[in-house]
């Protein structure tokens, strides 16, 4: 083993067990609050090369026998003794608390909501990132008495309930020369549905019983009236004309809006293998959702009968996204 | 308030980081171009402007080619200027070089921070050349902007310049005791390894060479040629105090020189007693008067210092180096390139033992050049046929410079025979003058004579009672050799203007030589003003700039009863741990109880002027409810409660805050 290996090796070990050991000590919890026992403080490498600079005008001013030189390199000394005192009280007293998190398709990144409050001071220029993700939120600051909402995104791979692993949260304020960092267990999940993939319409399409392929827009002639907007409506229903006119916001009502039935089907979407066709299915439950549709899903196992709106679109999608999952 | 990703661009130099930048280069960089070759600042203006432009876009990065080259002519125009002398200046010319350049290829935030780096290393650079308080304060300043430069790149970009440049005070300011608390802590090593020196020739003080017209040049400036402290209260009277610094044996009819330098430092013999060299031949009163005192001497570029006459005891530091010279004055080791501090003990009751001056010097204090000043030749001849003593051709003289000539601060030029210019044609001359006719007189009537140049007089810091020795009192007087009294000091000069010597120079001159010397005519407050601040600059030197290990140790004997090392740690522990402590406890306790908002303030004020009427508020009581509660307990006091109760959830709640000065006013006057 070439000790580069070892060295490797040998530091993934120590990390392990800390994190071990941090997981042992504070339990998972949607809320933290940052006190001396889970704060850690270091220098960075920039503090390193400022303490190398000190120790050179140090050097300096004892070789020119320069009491001025030398108060200097005191005072930079001080600095930073103090910066770790500003940088730990930076952080410490911060409440973390996790408000849940957003949805999203494979591909996309996963957005993770974390309040931060905080009681007396400023906390300024945090830094949050989860363990095993490239994507940092930079350059947040809570006011006093105020509480930032931030948005952490972390790519997603696979479908399903996603944990996002341990929060790191760090600041080198004020100058830089240290960083205080906490890693946090945030007790949350985020759903992750299939990536949407364009495959050949499902053919499983049930036809209503008279066997007319009807569909509601296309009968707009049988317009019949207005009502108010719902939340919910189709975007194609709403009277624009009339929202233009400054009159808000209506939707258009058809007296011919027979809904059919769509069943999306496990068994007859395109694709090779379990990804591939619950990609397409999501694509279509999608397509069918925007279309204004009415529509059901065939899964092993699972039905869910035909509907629209938000509410079983999430159904729908949920269905995919925890299809054969443990 | 929902805040998602702000994300820095964290490859680019931000316009803010940019700013800090330039704006904590210039501050560290300005002071030090007072030092340094003219064509710096050039470079630096160059470079600045071309990376704003870089930054507007208008301009490229500078490509390989052209870096190397301005490289190369940076190092051209250093070698050019020094001529590979090795010094302070062609190292910090050196530095600034880079410093400058490094500016139009920073496109990095680390890049940034190597600038910013940079600049401590400035800051101290500043301080290589200047000690004083004001550059103390200057480069405390410096440090400020350049720490706020810092503070911007890792505080976030939407706190305010002011808040950064508090910050960063803050941050200096609580270091400050720390800094005491290690600067007298921290053991003084020593020089570890040999440095080259400032080679400053800014600074004032007289040549090695006098020439007619160079100490009027002299006298013109204000500045501080040394401090002398007094042991005990006795200071000299003011026709005492001729500092002794050069003596000038060689001329050629023109220039007065001294022997080649080294060549009379510590020459022949030592007195193993009193290790003083043997030639000296002094015989001490131990009855008479001495002085001990020590002098912090400015930097004047060349090894000679100053004593009163005569030394028989000196003590100096190693950087200082001072050994006895054979004309009873004192050399150092090196020139004096800082302000040094030494002790001296002056005997004025010495006693020149001597009856002979050795062959060689008395050849060396009568040879005149020849064939000049024909009319000095044929006065001294006059006096010598009426004379029959040394001593009466010297008072002979004395009384003819009485007469004849008159004190000038602005002298007229002399030509080839400048002797018998000034005694037969201008009749007007200042010290340098008068004391090298006399000696040249002397000469001519063959008496060993020569001259000495150095500091008369001083002025008494009447604060601090310590003597401020100014440029503006450089003076040159004569020596002559008398048998059996050995060195005599003549000051010619006293004989045409007894003034200049009893009360100093400001008595001395005319109205219009007054002009030639303003600012030395200050109104008394200014006076007394310029005093304070030169006792400042004294303590400043005294207590911080010559800190060393010797008062290290003084210092823990009188703090500490003793130098163990546990007693240090201490100290060190001690002190450090409890401005921590303090820093931790302001830092961390707050946070328990946030800040109160003005109108909370008044609003508590209020609830104690209710509860002095007996209405107390229960905690889980909103204000208005409360309001309501008072008002029944207190019809009275319902409309005014009701009021006040109404302003209060307006402004804390709706925002109002225009009506705060009235909820104040009702709050008062309830």
């Amino acid at each position: 083993m070439t000790p580069m290996n070892a060295y490797r090796n040998l530091s993934a070990r120590i990390e392990g067990r800390f994190f071990r050991y941090i997981d042992k000590k504070h339990a998972s919890s949607n809320t933290h609050e940052l006190k001396q026992n889970r704060l850690y403080i270091f220098p960075t490498k920039r503090g390193w090369v400022f303490f190398l600079l000190n120790f050179t005008l140090w050097l300096l001013g004892t070789n020119y026998q320069n009491n001025l030189i030398l108060g200097l390199t005191f005072l930079l000394a001080g600095i930073f003794v103090v910066a770790i005192l500003h940088t730990y009280a930076n952080l410490s007293g911060l409440n973390v608390v996790s408000t849940g998190c957003g949805t999203a398709h494979v591909g996309a990144s996963l957005g993770f909501k974390i309040k931060l409050t905080r009681r007396a001071r400023l906390s300024e220029n945090l830094s949050l990132r989860f363990q095993h993700s490239d994507e940092v939120v930079t350059n947040v600051s809570v006011g006093v008495t105020e509480s930032t909402l931030v948005e952490i995104p972390v790519a997603t791979e696979k479908r399903g309930w996603m944990k996002p692993g341990r929060l790191l949260l760090e600041s080198e304020y004020p100058i830089g020369l240290l960083r205080c960092w906490t890693w946090l267990n945030i007790d949350t999940q985020g759903l992750v549905f299939p990536e949407p993939l364009a495959v050949k319409e499902p053919q499983s399409i049930a036809l209503d019983e008279d066997g007319t392929d009807e569909h509601p827009i296309k009968g707009g002639e049988d317009y019949t009236g207005l009502n108010p907007y719902n939340p919910g409506d189709a975007i194609k229903h709403i009277a624009w004309k009339v929202f233009a006119r400054g009159r808000g916001l209506y939707t258009k009502e058809f007296s011919q809006n027979v809904s059919k039935e769509i069943w999306l089907d496990y068994s007859s979407i395109d694709g090779s293998g379990v990804e591939n066709k619950l990609s397409g299915l999501c694509y279509w439950a999608l397509e069918y959702e925007k279309a204004d549709e009415n529509y059901g899903l065939r899964l092993p196992g699972i039905s869910i009968p035909p509907g629209k709106g938000d509410s079983h679109k999430y159904q729908v999608l949920r269905a995919l996204a925890c299809f054969d999952q443990k | 308030m929902f805040r998602s990703e702000i994300k820095t661009h964290k490859d680019l130099v931000s316009r803010n980081a940019l700013a800090w930048m330039l704006a904590a280069q210039s501050c560290v960089i300005l002071p030090l171009f007072f030092y340094l070759p003219l064509w710096l600042p050039a470079i630096w203006i160059v470079t600045t402007i071309w990376r704003v432009q870089i930054f507007r876009g208008v301009l490229p990065f500078p490509g390989k080619f052209l870096r190397t080259a301005l490289g190369l002519i940076c190092i051209a125009a250093l070698l050019a200027t020094f001529r590979g002398r090795m010094g302070v200046e062609p190292m910090v010319s050196f530095l600034l070089c880079g410093f400058t350049l490094k500016l139009i290829e920073a496109n990095k935030p680390r890049d940034v921070l190597i600038v910013l780096y940079i600049c401590f290393v400035a800051i101290a650079a500043q301080f290589l050349f200047s000690q004083t308080l004001l550059a103390t304060f200057i480069g405390l300043m410096c440090l400020i902007v350049v720490l706020g430069a810092m503070v911007s790149l890792y505080s976030g970009e939407l706190t305010s310049v002011g808040s950064q440049l508090r910050k960063s005070g803050t941050l200096v300011l609580q270091s400050v005791p720390i800094m005491l608390v290690l600067f007298i802590v921290m053991p003084r090593l020593g020089q570890l390894w040999a440095v080259p020196s400032s080679n400053n020739t800014s600074t004032t003080g007289f040549s090695e060479t006098m020439s007619p017209g160079s100490m009027s040049e002299l006298i013109r400036s204000n500045a501080l040629a040394f401090r002398v402290t007094f042991e005990g209260a006795e200071v000299p009277p003011p026709q005492e105090r001729y500092w002794r610094g050069l003596v000038l044996e060689y001329f050629d009819g023109r220039n007065w020189r001294p022997r080649r330098w080294r060549s009379g430092v510590m020459s022949g013999r030592v007195d193993k007693d009193t290790s003083r060299p043997s030639s000296w031949d002094l015989q001490i009163n131990p009855e008479g008067k001495t002085y001990e005192y020590s002098i912090i001497l400015e930097p004047h570029n060349h090894p000679w210092l100053f004593t009163l006459m005569a030394p028989v005891w000196l003590n100096s530091p190693e950087n200082v180096g001072a050994g006895y010279h054979e004309d009873y004055l004192l050399v150092g080791s090196k020139p004096v390139h800082s302000r040094v501090q030494y002790q001296v003990r002056s005997s004025p009751a010495y006693q020149v033992t001597a009856n002979n001056l050795a062959s060689d010097r008395l050849k060396r204090n009568l040879t005149l050049p020849e064939n000049i000043n024909p009319r000095s030749q044929k006065l001294v001849e006059d006096w010598l046929r009426e004379s029959h003593s040394p001593q009466e051709v010297m008072q002979t003289a004395l009384s003819y410079f009485n007469q004849n000539l008159s004190y000038t601060l602005n002298p007229p030029l002399l030509g080839a025979d400048s002797v018998d210019e000034l005694l037969f044609l201008s009749k007007r001359g200042f010290c340098e003058h008068f004391a090298s006719s006399f000696v040249y007189l002397m000469r001519l009537a063959n008496i060993p004579a020569r001259v000495v140049v150095g500091y008369q007089g001083g002025e008494l810091n009447n604060i601090e009672n310590y003597l401020m020795v100014r440029q503006s009192d450089a003076h040159a007087w004569a020596e002559v050799w008398l048998q059996g009294q050995g060195w005599v000091r003549v000051d010619p000069t006293s004989a045409v203007a007894p003034n200049r010597i009893d009360r100093g120079l400001r008595d001395s001159v005319t109205e219009e030589d007054a002009a030639l010397i303003t600012g030395m005519f200050d109104a008394a407050f200014i006076y007394n003003l310029r005093n304070y601040w030169d006792v400042l600059g004294y303590h400043w030197h005294r207590w911080v700039l010559d800190y060393d290990d010797e008062n290290q140790k003084s210092l823990f004997e009188k703090l500490l009863g003793g130098t163990e090392v546990w007693r240090v740690a201490l100290l060190f522990a001690g002190g450090c741990g409890a401005v921590l402590a303090l820093y931790a406890l302001m830092l961390l306790v707050t946070r328990e109880n946030a800040p109160l908002r003005a109108e909370d303030k008044i609003y508590k004020r209020f609830l104690v002027k209710l509860s002095r009427r007996g209405i107390q508020r229960n905690k889980h009581e909103a204000p208005m409810d409360f309001a309501k509660r008072a008002g029944k307990l207190q019809p009275e006091l319902q409309r005014s409660v009701e009021n006040i109760t109404r302003l209060y959830c307006a402004i804390a709640y709706q925002g109002q805050m225009e009506r705060l000065a009235s909820f104040k006013r009702c709050v008062r006057e309830f």
